[in-house]
């Protein structure tokens, strides 16, 4: 019995040592880990809905109706002055090719995309790496990167399939797809929201 | 895209698409370890299969009733993990141990090699990286330790043809078998266009 | 003050952990197509390595031998978190890359297998320098593999460009077989190697 005791208070004491130490970095890192995330989301929401609007996030992220499409945060998009609702703002999770793709997915009330912003991607590099790549122009002629070409798009009435009405990266179909699933289903939940809460 | 389809897709990518070993490179030790006898690696495979699985329940479960919940997942998974997972493939250990001793010696020191294996863990973490929801973990878990079987399995036949046949001096032993991995995995690079 | 050094020198080049005794592999090819990511892997691993080493070292003498293995586990993630958490705050982009494998040190082979083989048995300063000895060792090999991995397959170096813009970049030197093959290639020149030195005796 008496050895069981000795076991216990070593171990114990060994957490406790290195438990302390956790504890101690972890209160550090903690307020740096999460600036870091607050900061690329609020530069991502006025990216996408640029001007004089307010970012309300809802209590419970709206569902995408899509197992595959997650939607883990929304954000409701007010105009500041009048205070009705301009469009919104999801924060979009869907499967690469080789990770998980987070973005965030601007849709305005009339369907209308006002924006991608990629916040994770860890895809092949040269090929599904190039979405965010701000020099990456699927349209070379008219400078427009892959994301770029969204912007405009009716999540309703076009079909956002990659080489179809989206030019596809090249040697990236995985990613590309990927990419417009996420943004046209995640756009048809947020518009059927945006008109049952009209405004 | 269904349920269904969504689960399928998961099961091939990470069976193939993603292979644990020859694309995500965990579980190499007992891989380049074990693939030199046929049985052997047929043995370690069902052994991976099944504590795979219960690792992404268990894993599972700890994420989504006590870490997430509690807040503390950042400071506390990775000891968690380890310590529940670590303990559970012991059980599975002395279990074995008991009920076939001849299993038990065959698989020598590989089976606590299971325990601290970057392979097991690995499959907790993917699953939690990426949110899957009690069956996607398992069916997830499932479709890397098939991968895996199928990796070791396809390693293991090839070695037995080499031991016939003439090495170079420069790659006799281990590096052989690392350069044919790398050709596997080629090949199974080239699998990434099977998702729709 | 020799034999001091000696330890570092034993964990670089004659047991160097990766090409010798064939352990740690697993986040060695994972990492090494890129030098960023070598470099942070490398400050993960001496993170966990060397703390882990002087406090199984400076316990050894109390740690009860049933139980010594969930004790260094103990350790060992303990370390690894808080090497993820200072990865996560201060070297983010890179972080994101190769996450899962810095989770997984914990696992490594090296670190474990150092804790039992070594720290537990020696002194304190010894552990310490065992400890460096492994990080250099696992170091330089990682380090090495993605010099060659960037430079062929992207032309740049910690992502900058250093070969002209007419270079086209060998893609597959960045992608997973090659990972394989150039472990390949150095395990057989330094088996070559040893077995050519035993052969001489």
């Amino acid at each position: 019995m008496k050895s069981v005791v000795k076991f216990a208070i070593t171990l114990g004491l060994i957490a406790a040592i290195t438990g302390f130490a956790l504890a101690i970095v972890y209160q550090i890192t903690k307020p740096i880990i999460e600036a870091q995330d607050l900061k690329a989301l609020q530069q991502g929401l006025s990216e996408i809905f640029p001007g004089d609007y307010e970012f309300v996030k809802l209590d419970k992220p709206i569902s995408s109706g899509d197992p595959s499409v997650q939607i883990t945060e929304s954000y409701l998009v007010k105009d500041k002055s009048t205070q009705k609702n301009v469009g919104m703002v999801a924060r979009v999770v869907v499967p690469g090719s080789q990770a998980p793709i987070e973005m965030l997915v601007g849709i305005k009330s009339d369907g209308t995309v006002s924006g991608v912003k990629i916040l994770k991607l860890n895809e092949t590099a040269g090929l599904g790496a190039n979405a965010d790549n701000p020099k990456y122009y699927v349209d070379k002629k008219n400078k427009i990167t892959f994301l770029g070409q969204f912007i405009g798009k009716n999540v309703e009435k076009d079909k956002l399939i990659p080489k179809e009405d989206i030019i596809a990266m090249s040697g990236a179909t995985i990613t590309s797809r990927a990419i417009s699933t996420g943004v046209k289903v995640a756009g048809q939940a947020i518009v059927s929201y945006l008109k049952e809460a009209g405004q | 895209m269904s349920y269904i389809e969504n689960l399928l897709k998961i099961f091939v990518s990470s069976a193939v698409i993603n292979n644990i070993i020859l694309i995500q490179f965990l579980g190499l030790c007992s891989y380049i370890g074990l693939t030199d006898s046929l049985p052997n690696s047929i043995g370690m495979s069902f052994a991976v299969i099944f504590v795979t699985v219960s690792s992404s329940i268990l894993a599972w479960m700890i994420d989504n009733w006590i870490l997430i919940p509690t807040g503390l997942q950042s400071a506390l998974q990775i000891t968690a993990f380890i310590l529940v997972i670590g303990s559970f493939v012991g059980l599975v250990e002395m279990y074995i141990k008991k009920a076939s001793p001849n299993l038990y010696k065959a698989m020598g020191i590989y089976l606590p090699l299971i325990a601290t294996n970057c392979l097991i863990l690995g499959v907790t973490f993917i699953n939690s990286m990426n949110h899957y929801d009690f069956v996607e973990s398992i069916v997830s878990g499932f479709g890397i330790a098939f991968g895996y079987a199928i990796a070791m399995l396809l390693l293991a036949g090839i070695r037995e043809r080499l031991r016939n046949s003439d090495v170079p001096e420069f790659f006799k032993g281990k590096a052989i078998a690392f350069m044919i991995s790398g050709i596997l995995s080629l090949a199974f690079l080239g699998f990434s266009g099977m998702i729709k | 003050m020799k034999k001091k050094l000696n330890v570092i020198w034993n964990a670089i080049i004659p047991n160097n952990p990766v090409l010798i005794i064939s352990i740690g592999l697993c986040s060695v090819i994972a990492v090494s197509n890129s030098v960023q990511s070598a470099l942070l892997m490398t400050f993960a691993f001496a993170m966990v390595q060397i703390p882990s080493n002087i406090i199984v070292s400076a316990m050894r003498k109390i740690i009860p031998n049933e139980i010594r293995v969930p004790i260094f586990v103990t350790v060992i993630a303990a370390f690894t978190t808080i090497a993820a958490l200072i990865s996560q705050a201060y070297f983010n982009a890179v972080y994101q890359i190769i996450k899962l494998y810095i989770l997984l040190v914990v696992v490594n082979c090296i670190i474990i297998g150092r804790a039992e083989a070594f720290a537990y048995q020696n002194g304190i300063f010894d552990s310490f320098l065992d400890g460096v000895g492994n990080t250099i060792g696992y170091g330089l090999v990682l380090l090495t593999i993605a010099v060659v991995r960037e430079l062929i397959g992207k032309g740049a170096l910690a992502g900058i460009q250093i070969l002209p813009d007419s270079y086209q970049p060998m893609l597959l030197m960045v992608l997973p077989p090659s990972g394989f093959i150039m472990i390949g290639i150095l395990t057989g020149a330094i088996e070559t190697y040893l077995r050519k030195k035993g052969g001489k005796k």
